[in-house]
């Protein structure tokens, strides 16, 4: 288990220091966009519409860490070689594959918590205080989370036995015919809001 | 299992005692690597044969091979990197399929590259993470090695910035951070000047001292010749040849050169129609029968001999010859084959 956390804790520094993290800045620009915006173009329904918005933007953004960054996990480190110093230590290749997971994970986690922030800073600028219905959102985020989790494992399954296109094609594929599936946006309706 | 005899004698003729050869260190039975190829993978290309080897505890082991001939694969194979196709090995007495024996392995990989978003000290601490030690000694271990591979000053640049020798020598860090029993290096001199290359070897030697087996490869015979107590050459994907670098080239015939300038009365001997002529001075090679009796008449023409020495083939020669004849099998194998 020391192993897997060392190989985690290794794959989140290098998110941090490649600035993937820099995705926030994006989302706090949209997020302080859409609350300027909404509330000149919806009447009674601003809430719903940042909710929505924020939501949305979460996981579109968590999406493509996933995909982009997930696929490159461990194929980067087999083009790069950086694997073959790694592999010669006294570590299982499941311990680097799990270690390599949970530091994706963890790093969706910190960006999607932050994001979750950002979206309820937006709420209370449109309209303050907020109400202990609005804690409902949380639920939301922890699905997009969950979906994420997914994601992630489906990225580094595939690329693991094909080229990091393919894989990307792959992975996209299944979460596209995953949404035609069934609800497409399961967090939205956790929340409520469409519903009202 | 054959077991080889071989003399322990260092670059400076010294004898070193520290080789056991009961208890080998490396243990490889015919090991075979084949990689697929071609339309749905149908073709096999054989990188390595049968291979069957022997590292002796405490000697340091050079691996010789053209770029191609199956140096790095056999490396690989016995880091558990590939798979091979047929044959085993043994690291310490423990099958290389097992992950545990790695706590007693250092290795340096071919062209090394690391994390570039680290610095060599980070590295350096996160692959001793995989050691059992505690976070002091770990930060101890660090800062030692970066002083032993010179990048002390360096430590805190990202490796983005680092040329390809630093990396080489972080490389080599890593790989004997963790004081491993077997360290094996795969072409460690690689991208290194001049200076580093003799640090290397300076490193090489030192663990030798400290009684840990080394196996290296390289295409770059000087260092083989002056550090191995054994050296192997593999010349398209098959073993050609084990032993010290002494006894393989001693194979090869042997000649005399003598070095002599004329004398004062200006007799020319008949040996002067064989000699190569340097400002003043001739020099005349001839086989060793041949010897007392051109020196004699060398003396009869009162020319003046200023050295003779015997003409030993080098490792490099005896390299060559292997290439070279592998190549020509190659080369009829594929005429007949038309």
């Amino acid at each position: 288990m020391k192993n897997v956390l060392t190989v985690a804790a290794n794959t989140f520094r290098e998110a941090v220091r490649d600035r993937v993290l820099y995705n926030l800045v994006f989302f706090a620009l949209l997020m302080m966009v859409a609350a300027i915006l909404v509330g000149q173009i919806s009447i009674d329904i601003e809430k719903s519409v940042i909710i929505s918005l924020g939501l949305t933007a979460i996981s579109v953004i968590g999406l493509f860490i996933a995909i982009f960054i997930g696929v490159g996990l461990v194929s980067k480190e087999m083009d790069k070689r950086t694997l073959y110093a790694l592999l010669a230590k006294p570590l299982n290749r499941w311990e680097f594959l799990l270690g390599k997971y949970f530091g994706l994970l963890m790093t969706l986690t910190v960006n999607t918590a932050a994001m979750a922030l950002g979206l309820y800073a937006a709420l209370w600028t449109v309209k303050h205080p907020l109400a202990a219905a609005d804690g409902y959102v949380l639920v939301g985020v922890y699905l997009i989370l969950l979906k994420l989790a997914l994601i992630v494992a489906l990225a580094m399954l595939f690329s693991c036995f094909t080229t990091p296109f393919l894989a990307i094609l792959f992975t996209a594929g299944i979460y596209v015919a995953g949404v035609f599936a069934g609800d497409d946006q399961p967090e939205v309706r956790a929340c409520g809001w469409q519903a009202q | 299992m054959e077991h080889w005899v071989g003399v322990c004698v260092d670059a400076g003729g010294e004898v070193l005692k520290n080789r056991d050869m009961s208890n080998p260190a490396i243990e490889i039975e015919n090991l075979t690597k084949e990689y697929p190829y071609g339309f749905l993978n149908l073709k096999k290309r054989l990188s390595l044969e049968g291979l069957t080897l022997q590292v002796d505890t405490g000697e340091v082991f050079g691996f010789l091979g053209p770029n191609g001939a199956g140096k790095s694969t056999t490396i690989k194979c016995l880091m558990r990197l590939i798979f091979p196709t047929r044959g085993t090995a043994r690291i310490l007495g423990k099958s290389i399929e097992d992950v545990g024996m790695h706590r007693d392995i250092g290795y340096l990989p071919e062209q090394p590259y690391f994390y570039d978003y680290l610095t060599a000290a980070e590295v350096l601490d996160y692959l001793a993470r995989f050691h059992p030690m505690t976070a002091g000694e770990r930060k101890e271990r660090v800062q030692k090695m970066l002083k032993k591979v010179g990048l002390e000053s360096a430590k805190k640049i990202q490796l983005r910035k680092y040329s390809k020798g630093m990396l080489q020598r972080v490389g080599l860090a890593q790989a004997i951070l963790h004081h491993p029993q077997v360290v094996v290096l795969d072409e460690p001199m690689s991208g290194l000047d001049p200076l580093g290359r003799r640090e290397v070897r300076d490193i090489i030697l030192e663990l030798k001292r400290e009684g840990r087996t080394v196996l290296f490869s390289t295409h770059i015979l000087s260092d083989a010749e002056m550090l191995c107590d054994r050296v192997g050459v593999i010349v398209g994907g098959k073993l050609r040849g084990v032993g010290a670098p002494g006894e393989l080239v001693g194979i090869q015939s042997q000649g005399m050169e003598i070095l002599f300038e004329l004398g004062a009365a200006g007799k020319k001997p008949e040996l002067l129609a064989r000699a190569t002529q340097t400002g003043e001075r001739y020099r005349v090679q001839l086989k060793e029968e041949e010897l007392y009796g051109a020196i004699e008449e060398l003396k009869g023409a009162g020319a003046r001999i200023l050295s003779v020495t015997q003409i030993a083939a080098t490792l490099e020669e005896f390299f060559m010859g292997l290439v070279e004849a592998d190549r020509a099998q190659a080369a009829a194998i594929e005429v007949s084959g038309k």
